[in-house]
């Protein structure tokens, strides 16, 4: 498999009140192509910002972020800005969409604004393919206020797939739902994973990390440990190793 | 407790809260100069004439004969309560040398004063009254000034008869009977021991002296009749006659009274957004407040006191403001004037206290919706996820836009009412604006000759020469002149034939009543030259055809017959139609051009015009006009656009002021421009961040926001020029009337009017917003993280 993401002693350093904070500490990861990990950790250990840092929407203060081989902490803004519309997709906990567009015309954006793709016709067909999969097309034409949580958290991951990214990033996509939402979100995710999307997310949630084939435990700005899911195991002996090992570093 | 709350706020929503600030500051400076400017303006010219003490009747008189014997006549007046005199010295082009011995320009004649023998009072530039003149300098009009380039501490020399005197000019005054910009004759005051000069000598004191009367009186008609039989009179009429004269400089003053109008209206349509558009960023203050059990009262109270203290202190400051601000805007458009109201700045303080309580108002009402809030809001972030209606934006399926386009299109159709703010501020400001340029494209335009000559291809002012021919028998010498005038340059390879139109003073008598009137009369010209408005022109000696302003005060109309006595002889004329004419403001008849008139009645001949007979085109006809000045060294040939705009004499005023207009609503627009895409951003930051995160460059996003003011300019500008035609005709059309035409064909200056001006605003909106819209640099995807 190839490697997707790779990062070489990635650290992020924030200045508050002239006090300086180490939130990630040379952090050194690979993502394969195809892999689904979670990032899991305590609240402050440093998960958002890795992901944040790894996507490229933060610049690490030091150290390589290399995304198809290529260095993105090195990147220009505007290409940057293009690999992000092309090859990558967020999910975010808070389902933010632009508040004077349709949930179709919010998931359709991001394609009208890359040139590839095909035609815009395309692309309609293919927001609406992607809404028919994720169970949402009936809602295409409301106003964002309209629908569940849910239907928007799911909406939010059409829209990061409506340019075919090679790799999802979600920081915690389930955090504001409940659990029927959850579980329906996390299948969805699941189902892109088998298609071929490598996805990085990160969770508090054990029960989601579960559905990972990895998951990365963060504490203090350093990689703790790895998990690695028995894809043969069913979804409940998954939780329970995984919930097991989370104890064992302290969780 | 409340202190504590406010400085919290004031500090957490620092952008919305200095946006607000400003926005109350702004509104303030227009509203209170706005208010002031209204009051001194609509106090006008009673305000200026009451502080001159012009009192209600003036007379000028000239010639040895009438002094002294118009002051025994009018002593004798029962109805005149008082009377004050000037005498005057009476000078024209030549009396009056700069200091390399050059003629300096005197519009119509000019007049020297003594300080010691003034009837009125004259103000300095800074409408102080003039109390003292120092031997050996001189304190000129202002337009005199400005008109022949002189500047304070230049030298000038006036000679009359043997008389004669190099006076320093010390200063400029304001002259409330002949400094508006219609009459424009200027005045000379200097010292006593300076002016006795000219008096003193003989032949000045028997031509060139007269005597102007400033008379209070409760009957100025019994004052008319009274000295109807005295000779040497030159002008007589009422006070309300020279505020007519002031309409030229009153078009000015009005433009600042509708541009603050202007002003007031778009200060409280932004300062109505942006409360609004607050309170909306804290709804979910709100909601969290309504959640931990405050009362709604108490949430509106602390809401009320924050916008309070804001209002206080920005109209505080606005106030301040407001009276340099409102002083330049007048000083500017009115400088012969003297404008002023009792109360003084009285009425910027009820402007700023004004704006205050309209803050406090505007929060109270939009505060009202608290009571509606819920905490759900709070999680919602304001939004109350209940809406009844659809948004009206467009679908990307439906349209073919990039993004940047299709969301600024989307945005102005989803939240109009956000953008009709732009567009209601940008046209507004853009259509006073474009009536000034349309008023001034038209009065140095051709198509308003016919209201001061017949057509012509050249138009001579020479009053020197044109004035020697007021005398019995001048007739033979005029047309001796119009000869030798052809003759010249038709032998400088510029063939024409040469007239002259002359104004004459006859008495009418309409049904038992006597109006002493003026009465046009071409020479060489026929009167059906005259393009008239109703009826037919004068076919013959007994026709006549008047202005409404005729009708007005005698009551006779077309189809009536009227008497005239041209010196002993009487005739019945038949009033055959009327015409429209801005000569002596609309108060004057047209004659044929066989009636019986005579020179001993002639008050004041016009132009000389010139006809070219060999048909040339205008860009020939502006060659020679350029040939004959040089020729005659008389700057005052014009063509007829060019005399157009002699004759209104405003136009250069008002095509200053139209770019001091665009300025002003280059201003505007770059000060709304900024105030609400600052707002726009703060209001989504979020959206921005999110656009940033899913792929959007830097470019996208600030071209988005900037289409959305390029479009809502665009707008605002088409409906500007849609609206400023029938507007130009509803606003000016009745000033053009008071100075008698009442029906104005308007030079529309499309490339200048329509897409120049309207265009500079675009490109000015368009660059404003870019600049602030870079703002949205500093606003990135990782923002996504912290927007909570």
């Amino acid at each position: 498999m190839a490697t997707v993401i790779e990062t070489k002693d990635l650290c992020k350093t924030y200045v508050v009140d002239k006090r300086q904070i180490n939130v990630l500490k040379n952090i050194n990861l690979k993502v394969d192509e195809g892999e689904m990990v979670a990032i899991m950790g305590p609240s402050g250990s440093g998960k958002s910002t890795l992901l944040y840092s790894i996507s490229g929407m933060d610049q690490a203060t030091s150290g390589k972020v290399l995304f198809d081989g290529e260095d993105i902490s090195k990147m220009k803004s505007t290409d940057l800005a293009e690999t992000r519309l092309d090859k990558m997709g967020f999910i975010f906990q808070q389902m933010y969409m632009m508040k004077n567009l349709t949930i179709l015309d919010n998931i359709l954006l991001p394609a009208i604004e890359s040139r590839k793709g095909g035609s815009r016709a395309d692309k309609i067909k293919k927001g609406e393919d992607l809404m028919r999969k994720l169970g949402i097309i009936e809602v295409a034409d409301n106003d964002i206020n309209e629908v569940s949580g849910g239907q928007l958290q799911r909406a939010c991951i059409c829209r990061s797939m409506i340019n075919s990214p090679k790799i999802l990033f979600a920081d915690e996509p389930t955090g504001a739902l409940n659990r029927t939402s959850s579980n329906e979100v996390m299948d969805e995710l699941v189902k892109l994973n088998k298609e071929g999307t490598t996805i990085m997310m990160v969770t508090h949630d054990s029960k989601v990390a579960s559905r990972c084939t990895r998951v990365l435990y963060i504490v203090d700005g350093n990689i703790r440990g790895e998990f690695v899911n028995d894809e043969n195991s069913g979804e409940k002996d998954r939780e329970r190793r995984l919930n097991n090992w989370l104890m064992d570093l302290g969780w | 407790m409340l202190g504590r709350i406010l400085k919290k706020d004031l500090k957490r929503n620092k952008t919305m809260n200095i946006i607000l600030f400003l926005f109350v500051i702004i509104a303030s400076v227009f509203f209170a100069s706005g208010i002031y400017n209204f009051v001194v303006v609509m106090n006008g010219t009673d305000y200026m004439f009451e502080k001159a003490g012009l009192g209600d009747y003036q007379i000028v008189t000239i010639g040895e004969y009438s002094i002294g014997r118009t002051e025994e006549t009018v002593k004798a007046i029962p109805e005149v309560a008082g009377y004050s005199i000037d005498t005057v010295v009476y000078v024209t082009k030549g009396d009056i040398l700069a200091e390399d011995g050059s003629k300096l320009e005197v519009t119509n004649s000019g007049m020297l004063d003594s300080i010691d023998r003034l009837g009125i009072t004259f103000f300095d530039k800074d409408d102080n009254a003039i109390t003292s003149v120092d031997e050996g300098t001189v304190i000129v009009s202002g337009g005199f000034l400005r008109g022949n380039s002189l500047e304070i501490g230049d030298k000038i020399t006036l000679s009359k008869g043997d008389a004669k005197a190099t006076l320093t000019i010390a200063g400029t005054l304001k002259d409330a009977v002949f400094g508006s910009e219609f009459m424009g004759n200027p005045r000379f005051l200097m010292n006593e021991s300076d002016f006795a000069g000219f008096v003193e000598d003989e032949t000045v004191f028997q031509y060139y002296c007269g005597e102007l009367f400033y008379i209070r009186t409760d009957d100025p008609s019994a004052v008319s009749s009274a000295i109807s039989g005295l000779e040497g009179i030159e002008y007589a009429d009422r006070t309300a006659s020279l505020k007519m004269a002031y309409i030229m400089n009153l078009i000015i003053a009005f433009v600042v009274v509708i541009l603050s109008i202007c002003l007031m209206i778009v200060s409280f349509l932004v300062l109505r957004f942006s409360i609004n558009f607050s309170i909306g960023e804290d709804y979910r203050e709100i909601g969290v407040m309504k959640a931990i059990g405050i009362g709604d009262r108490k949430i509106r109270n602390l809401y009320l006191f924050k916008y309070a203290v804001i209002a206080v202190a920005g109209s505080v400051i606005g106030f301040f403001i407001s009276i340099p601000f409102g002083d330049i805007l007048l000083d500017a458009m009115t400088k012969d004037m003297v404008l002023g109201t009792e109360l003084g700045y009285v009425w910027n303080i009820t402007g700023s206290v004004c704006v205050t309580l309209l803050v406090i108002l505007f929060a109270y009402l939009s505060t009202s919706r608290i009571k509606k809030l819920t905490p759900v809001d709070a999680v919602r972030s304001g939004q109350t996820g209940e809406r009844f209606r659809k948004k009206g934006g467009i679908r990307i399926a439906k349209n073919m836009f990039r993004s940047s386009w299709y969301l600024a299109v989307n945005d102005i159709l989803s939240s109009p009412k956000r953008f009709v703010t732009v567009i209601i501020t940008f046209s507004l400001c853009t259509v006073l604006m474009l009536m000034i340029v349309n008023t001034a494209n038209t009065m140095k335009s051709e198509k308003i000759l016919y209201l001061f000559a017949p057509e012509a291809d050249v138009f001579i002012t020479d009053t020197d020469k044109a004035t020697s021919f007021i005398h019995a028998g001048g007739e033979a010498e005029l047309d001796k002149y119009l000869d030798e005038l052809s003759k010249r340059f038709t032998n400088e390879g510029m063939p024409c034939t040469s007239r002259i139109r002359l104004i004459y003073t006859y008495q009418f008598e309409v049904e038992g009543t006597t109006y002493s009137y003026a009465v046009e009369q071409n020479w060489r010209t026929k009167a059906s030259d005259h393009r008239m408005s109703e009826g037919k022109a004068p076919s013959n000696p007994n026709e006549i055809a008047v202005t409404k302003h005729f009708t007005e005060l005698t009551g006779a109309k077309p189809g009536d017959t009227v008497r005239i006595d041209y010196g002993g002889r009487t005739e019945e004329l038949l009033i055959t139609g009327y015409y429209q004419s801005m000569n002596q403001l609309g108060k004057v008849v047209l004659l044929h051009e066989d009636a019986p008139t005579d020179f001993s009645h002639l008050t004041s001949p016009s132009q000389f015009m010139l006809d070219f007979t060999d048909d040339p085109d205008q860009k020939t006809i502006d060659e020679r006009v350029a040939r004959i000045r040089e020729l005659t060294g008389n700057n005052e040939v014009f063509n007829a656009s060019e005399f157009c705009a002699d004759c209104v004499r405003v136009y250069p005023v008002m095509s200053t002021v139209s770019k001091l207009l665009l300025l002003i609503v280059l201003i505007v627009v770059i000060l709304v421009t900024v105030l609400m895409e600052r707002s726009f951003i703060a209001d989504e930051k979020s959206e921005i961040a999110i656009a940033k995160a899913v792929g959007f460059k830097d470019g996208t996003v600030i071209r988005w926001h900037v289409n959305r003011f390029f479009i809502a300019a665009l707008a605002a500008m088409l409906l500007a020029v849609i609206l400023s035609v029938p507007m130009t005709e509803l606003c000016i059309s009745p000033i053009f009337g008071m100075m008698g035409a009442s029906d104005i064909d308007y030079n529309y200056d499309i490339p200048g009017c329509f897409v120049m001006y309207p265009g500079i605003i675009m490109i000015v909106t368009v660059i404003t917003a870019f600049i602030t819209a870079l703002y949205t640099k500093k606003i990135v995807s990782r923002d996504t993280a912290g927007i909570e």
